[in-house]
């Protein structure tokens, strides 16, 4: 044999060393992880060991809030290095539509962010377990606001974990009330209308407000069913929309949209209605203060105040608020232990109170007693600027109301669908346009409800 | 093969029957099977599951899992909804048609003129084809509202009303301004394909029928419609067909409101899913849909037209 060849069949020889040892070797680390698998207590079990994962949904989407989520789940998985939160964020319109998604394929997230009305239906389904341990965890150490825990105690269990707290207040603009020679804003339906009325002419109109099949119309509707104590739903479940009440709230509403509204009421939705408060264009609204920061960049910044929303005269006083909560699925039983320690670090008071405040000042609430006095959450500079504002916000939460949980305990799992429908801005737009009665919009109302909720 | 009993002729016979080689199957029809196979596949799961799963799903109360027959079917029929929205569907698809075909052609004719810019203008003629659906409706949303959209700022200063126009929120105008949007959207491309086919017609035609003294309507009856009718016959029904399924314009712009008037059947399909979160009503009601549209493009198929274009 040559020389050469020797050295090629050394080289070959070494080749084909380097190919069986590789095998061998890959061999041998697959073997090793799979005995990590099977041997938890094995040494390169624990080197390997995963955290546990929680796939966290929620609703928020705009980016600057997604920011805001990540960095403090970057701060509790930083804390909690067994443990790693990983969130998913899609909008409030889709949300629905992707869980069912998900829970069909067996794919849901292991906690999502909710209100109460979903809660309810995924309660109804089957598909969440209840977390009285988890709330009686937060209650202990920082004592919830009854008012945000009502609409998830049901079927002797509760159901959702509060996270914070939205609610309405009347917004106005002080200059124009001014204007219109009101000196003290509006504190029963009576001051409302009028000083609505008077504020309307030269292209401003006294309130925004919607008459649209939407929620938007369905949330301002329903704040005024609450002072004259109109009910969706009746104690025993069934429909009891048809009534005095609601006759009640349905014409003081119908009232309003014509003397002081926009023409476009009918097709008004949130983003034309913060559009019309930004321009100037409306003088008051009754609702949340998401827009309040973007205000801030206008040259109407200083010209608004807010105030409780005003009572039927005679009327019992309260606005509708929706508690934002934690539900937890079944299938995430066994991380119910990682889940509670991400539940209480984001209740940590100074937690709760600089990421509700950065993550849109003045709309999310903290509703915790111990939160609600965190530095974090007033020195924020926009919660700062508008303390009044927040602190009457605040105040009223206690009052807060939502249909389908008008009563303790209170199980209606079509709410939901009552929710998403938008049944109840349908009826303010059929009557509005087709200029019904009050008790004629009532009566169509209680039958269509029932239709939409399949209940006939 | 070829006879030349004329030098100045060559006139190819046909063969008889028995001297035609037979040409053996070399396996030719298992190899077009084998190609055929990832487009049949990717409709299987695309298309045929999908639609089969949303078929069972009509049979059965979601919630519960139980099967309920026709139940679902029955709800659906007997709704306050349903024969409303298919009207609403009907007129959306019709109006769409007949404008949209009309201003088409009308625009096509223009492009088919010799005029300086013709290519940059038919390049425009794309953008509102390409520009996303929820830009479209943000944009004529905001145009068109009565607080401070620019259509009704011009309407108002014109003095042809003393007050705005709520275009999405008045029943009156709801359903018309929708299409309008719509033909907005639609009538570029349909220009551009109609202009494509007129491109294909021999320009000596035209000439000659200029010879002949044709005016522009003699032009069009007799040497553009011809060539025109037969492709549109094609493109019309999946213009209806397309037209019929739209729904993410009309959800974005009214959500079928107002009161209904812009209630198609497709947006009360989603209203009923994910609205009133009832997927058997959804499902059933999709199906009714398929129907309703298989039986159309059936009837279709059977127009004389179409049959001698096959």
């Amino acid at each position: 044999m040559s020389t050469s060849s020797s050295e090629d069949v050394r080289s070959r020889m070494m080749s084909r060393r380097a190919v069986v040892g590789a095998a061998t070797g890959g061999v041998a680390l697959a073997l090793g992880l799979r005995g990590a698998d099977a041997a938890p207590f094995s040494a390169p079990t624990l080197l390997l060991q995963e955290p546990t994962e929680i796939r966290f949904w929620h609703q928020e989407a705009v980016p600057k809030r997604v920011e805001v989520f990540q960095k403090f789940i970057d701060a509790f998985n930083a804390e909690n290095t067994d443990i790693r939160v990983v969130q998913e964020s899609q909008g409030w319109d889709t949300a629905f539509s992707k869980l069912v998604s998900a829970l069909t394929a067996g794919n849901p997230p292991d906690v999502m962010l909710s209100l109460p009305a979903l809660t309810m239906t995924m309660q109804s389904r089957g598909e969440i377990i209840p977390v009285d341990d988890i709330v009686e965890s937060v209650n202990s150490k920082y004592t919830l606001v009854e008012s945000q825990l009502t609409p998830f105690k049901y079927q002797d269990a509760t159901w959702g974990v509060p996270m914070w707290g939205m609610t309405f207040l009347l917004h106005y603009r002080t200059d124009l009330l001014e204007g219109a020679g009101v000196a003290d804003p509006p504190a029963t339906w009576s001051e409302w209308l009028d000083a609505s009325k008077k504020m309307t002419g030269g292209g401003k109109y006294g309130i925004i407000l919607p008459a649209n099949k939407n929620l938007f119309t369905t949330e301002n509707f329903y704040t005024m069913m609450i002072n004259t104590g109109g009910r969706i739903y009746g104690p025993d479940g069934k429909i009891a929309f048809s009534s005095p009440e609601t006759v009640e709230a349905l014409t003081f509403y119908k009232d309003m949209v014509k003397a002081a509204a926009p023409p476009d009421a009918t097709s008004l939705d949130w983003g034309t209605w913060e559009q019309a408060l930004l321009r100037g264009i409306g003088a008051s609204t009754n609702g949340f203060s998401s827009w309040r920061q973007a205000m801030d960049e206008t040259e109407l910044k200083d010209n608004w105040s807010a105030v409780a929303q005003p009572a039927k005269d005679g009327g019992k006083p309260g606005q509708i608020h929706y508690p934002n909560n934690f539900m937890v699925f079944k299938q995430a039983e066994a991380k119910k232990e990682a889940i509670t320690r991400f539940t209480e670090f984001m209740h940590q008071p100074e937690i709760n109170g600089e990421w509700l405040a950065t993550m849109e000042p003045t709309l999310y609430l903290p509703i915790t007693e111990a939160s609600q006095k965190a530095d974090s959450f007033w020195s924020h500079p926009v919660i700062a600027a508008h303390k009044p504002m927040v602190e009457k916000q605040l105040e009223v939460l206690p009052l807060g109301q939502l249909y389908g949980f008008e009563d303790p305990g209170a199980y209606n799992p079509t709410v939901g669908e009552f929710e998403g429908s938008g049944v109840l801005g349908e009826i303010v737009q059929r009557m509005v346009i087709e200029d019904l009665s009050p008790q004629e919009a009532a009566d169509f109302g209680q039958t269509r409800i029932e239709e939409v909720l399949k209940l006939q | 093969m070829a006879s030349t009993s004329d030098t100045s002729e060559i006139r190819l016979e046909r063969l008889p029957p028995e001297a035609i080689p037979i040409v053996r199957d070399s396996g030719g029809s298992s190899t077009g099977v084998l190609l055929s196979l990832p487009a049949t596949l990717l409709i299987l799961v695309v298309i045929v599951f999908p639609f089969a799963y949303v078929a069972g799903m009509s049979l059965f109360d979601e919630a519960t899992g139980t099967f309920v027959g026709t139940t679902n079917f029955r709800r659906v029929l007997s709704s306050t909804d349903f024969l409303p929205s298919v009207w609403v569907s009907l007129i959306w698809t019709i109006s769409n048609l007949v404008i949209q075909t009309v201003c088409g052609l009308a625009l096509a004719l223009f492009l088919n003129q010799r005029f300086r810019g013709r290519d940059a203008a038919r390049t425009l003629f794309l953008v509102p084809f390409v520009v996303p659906t929820a830009v479209v409706a943000l944009m004529f949303s905001w145009m068109v509202n009565s607080s401070f959209g620019v259509i009704n700022y011009l309407i108002v200063t014109s003095g042809m009303s003393d007050m705005p126009l709520n275009f999405l929120g008045d029943p009156r105008y709801a359903l018309p301004t929708v299409i309008l949007i719509n033909c907005w959207r639609w009538i570029p491309l349909v220009a551009l394909i109609i202009f494509s086919i007129l491109q294909g017609i021999p320009r000596s035609e035209y000439e000659a029928a200029r010879v002949e003294g044709a005016g522009r309507w003699a032009t069009f009856r007799f040497i553009s419609y011809p060539y025109l009718g037969r492709s549109m016959t094609a493109i019309g029904l999946l213009g209806i067909l397309l037209t019929f399924n739209i729904f993410d314009l009309i959800w974005l712009l009214t959500a079928g409101g107002p009161v209904g008037r812009t209630m198609s059947l497709p947006v009360l399909i989603y209203d009923f899913a994910f609205g009133r979160q009832d997927l058997g009503a959804a499902a059933a009601a999709s199906v009714l849909m398929f129907l309703m549209l298989l039986v159309f493009t059936l009837l279709y198929f059977q127009r004389r037209d179409f049959k001698e274009d096959l």
